[in-house]
């Protein structure tokens, strides 16, 4: 069979591209280093959600030098802490998040990144975030949860890493 | 809303008219529907509130308790009772029942503040009201789903007046020099509406008669100048309205008819120090925020923006009819395109088929040789091809994608 010499080039062209696709992924994987939310967090009972050691008083904790925790419960319309009183997160640092919910699916979406799960009722949605700026982002909730999900959001605060006095 | 509009606004209605009747009847002495006349203007603030009947009159009490996760609004997101009516001083408790889940107390001007949601039964948050006034609070996550309540402090509830006044529009301090002014005369109703301009009061003639008229909506009112108290005009506080200079003759008159549902305070310039102010009131809703004032929210305001958008999605659908327009016009006026011309040379030239008897019509067969084929043409559609699928690539992982501030590493 005789192929065009144009088309030998154009079909050399197309796996290139492929092979690009694939590589940029790996790329994004190995050496940015985004990771998917998986079941890492664990699981929880969600009837007990408000019993459990590390959410009856959710909030933001140091674990180590510029590492942080912060345990957040999603309900019918609030993010705890998060919608009454900001998370308040310092600049320069690692905040793995653990977020929950309580009752139905809710979303927890850092508002124009990437930080983003489905927040499911038994699960503990974990996500390690690097905030190097101060800035103020907004949370919302990205999942329908009921009639007062479009109220749903909230605000994580960066701060300055000097004027940080502990978290929500 | 429109149902609902018309629900809030057949019970301000029905409440004027028991207020009137009541005044009325009982005149001075004290009538059983008192509470029911004089229920507050609360603005529109219940109209989602599905436990919301009327003000509990809940006067003369030391401590007030108020459940928090009482059964209503599709659940348990209410107050129960929604509106009550407290003395000045009084303490109102609110108690957590501890159902439909993390609530709070929040005043809608800040007054107080049970901070974050909570959701355990028992809980409880109090706040001593000194102040007379209407308090609406809410709770903030279930606002949406009606949660509001209110507390009215002090006012005619204790049994003791005639029928309140129909429910009055908050005019804020406007009328407060206004010498005057006793309430909004109801005109609702009529076709033409006359405002006398120059009318006594303020210590002079330096009032209008009425100072604060209610209306319905497309009622034309006339200020009519009465000559007295030197020159006068009217002009709207907002603008919507300005009879001009001010002038002194008798007879003069000015008119504005009223479309637009809402309170519109207007002054006499020269003389409003003196308190020569009035309000016109449109609308049967209580006030500016009632049951028909404001925009209807629904409606679609044509931005310059949303007309782009429409502008460019109405293109997009036509793209395909003017691209063939286009190619219509660009082969009539150049030359037939290349693929029809070897038809007629490609049949002609093929040997005749054996027919069977049953062999249908000869069926034209059309086969592109080797030399129809553009390898030119084709490579440069393809080079476009791939330029767009790697724009679009780069622009989605590197941009889009990890351009986007903080992300998941782990």
């Amino acid at each position: 069979m005789e192929i065009h010499r144009f088309e030998k080039l154009w079909l050399a062209a197309g796996i290139l591209l492929i092979v690009g696709f694939i590589a940029t992924v790996t790329y994004g994987a190995v050496g940015e280093g985004v990771a998917m939310v998986n079941d890492d967090g664990g699981t929880i009972d969600p009837t007990k959600v408000s019993e459990d050691a590390n959410f009856s008083d959710p909030g933001v904790e140091q674990v180590g030098p510029h590492e942080y925790e912060a345990h957040i419960v999603a309900q019918q319309f609030l993010f705890k802490p998060g919608t009454s009183t900001p998370i308040r997160v310092p600049a320069n640092s690692t905040v793995t998040f653990y977020v929950t919910s309580s009752d139905v699916v809710h979303g927890f979406n850092i508002v124009g990144t990437n930080v983003n799960t489905m927040v499911i009722p038994g699960q503990v949605a974990k996500m390690k975030v690097r905030f190097e700026e101060p800035r103020e982002y907004g949370i919302v909730c990205n999942e329908y949860c009921g009639a007062g999900h479009h109220t749903m959001a909230g605000t994580i605060e960066v701060v300055p890493e000097d004027d940080y006095e502990g978290g929500a | 809303m429109s149902r609902a509009d018309s629900g809030a606004s057949r019970r301000a209605i029905l409440r004027s008219t028991a207020g009137l009747a009541t005044a009325a009847l009982a005149g001075g002495t004290a009538g059983s529907a008192a509470a029911q006349g004089s229920e507050p203007d609360y603005g529109g603030w219940f109209d989602d509130v599905s436990n919301y009947d009327e003000t509990v009159d809940k006067t003369g009490q030391d401590t007030v308790e108020i459940v928090v996760g009482a059964s209503g609004n599709n659940g348990n997101f209410a107050f129960g009772p929604a509106a009550v009516r407290v003395s000045p001083g009084t303490k109102v408790v609110w108690k957590w029942n501890g159902k439909g889940g993390a609530h709070n107390v929040v005043a809608d001007d800040g007054t107080f503040n049970s901070g974050s949601a909570v959701a355990d039964a028992g809980t409880t948050f109090e706040y001593t009201f000194e102040e007379e006034g209407t308090y609406k609070y809410y709770c903030v996550p279930h606002k949406a789903l009606g949660m509001k309540g209110a507390v009215v402090v002090g006012g005619s509830g204790g049994g003791g007046s005639s029928g309140g006044p129909p429910p009055e529009p908050d005019y804020g301090d406007w009328f407060s020099d206004v010498s005057n002014y006793d309430g909004t005369v109801d005109e609702t109703g009529q076709d033409t509406v006359e405002v006398t301009v120059g009318a006594s009061g303020n210590n002079g003639n330096f009032a209008f008669g009425p100072a604060a008229v209610r209306v319905s909506p497309g009622t034309k009112v006339v200020w009519k100048w009465n000559g007295k108290g030197g020159a006068h005009n009217v002009v709207a506080e907002d603008g919507t309205f300005d009879s001009g200079s001010a002038v002194a003759d008798a007879g003069t008159t000015f008119e504005y008819t009223f479309d637009e549902t809402g309170v519109y305070k207007y002054a006499c310039i020269p003389h409003k120090a003196l308190g020569m102010k009035g309000a016109i009131v449109v609308g049967s809703g209580g006030g500016g925020g009632g049951g028909e004032g404001g925009e209807p929210a629904g409606e679609l305001v044509w931005t310059p923006g949303l007309l782009m958008f429409a502008g460019s999605v109405v293109l997009g659908m036509l793209s395909p009819i003017l691209f063939s327009v286009f190619l219509r016009f660009k082969t009539g006026s150049w030359e037939r395109p290349r693929e029809f011309e070897p038809e007629g040379a490609v049949v002609d030239e093929k040997p005749a088929a054996p027919v069977a008897e049953e062999a249908p019509e000869e069926v034209a067969e059309v086969e592109i040789g080797h030399d129809e084929y553009d390898p030119f043409g084709t490579a440069s559609l393809i080079v476009v091809y791939f330029l767009i699928l790697v724009v679009l690539w780069i622009f989605m992982y590197f941009v889009e994608f990890l351009g986007r501030g903080p992300t998941v590493i782990g």
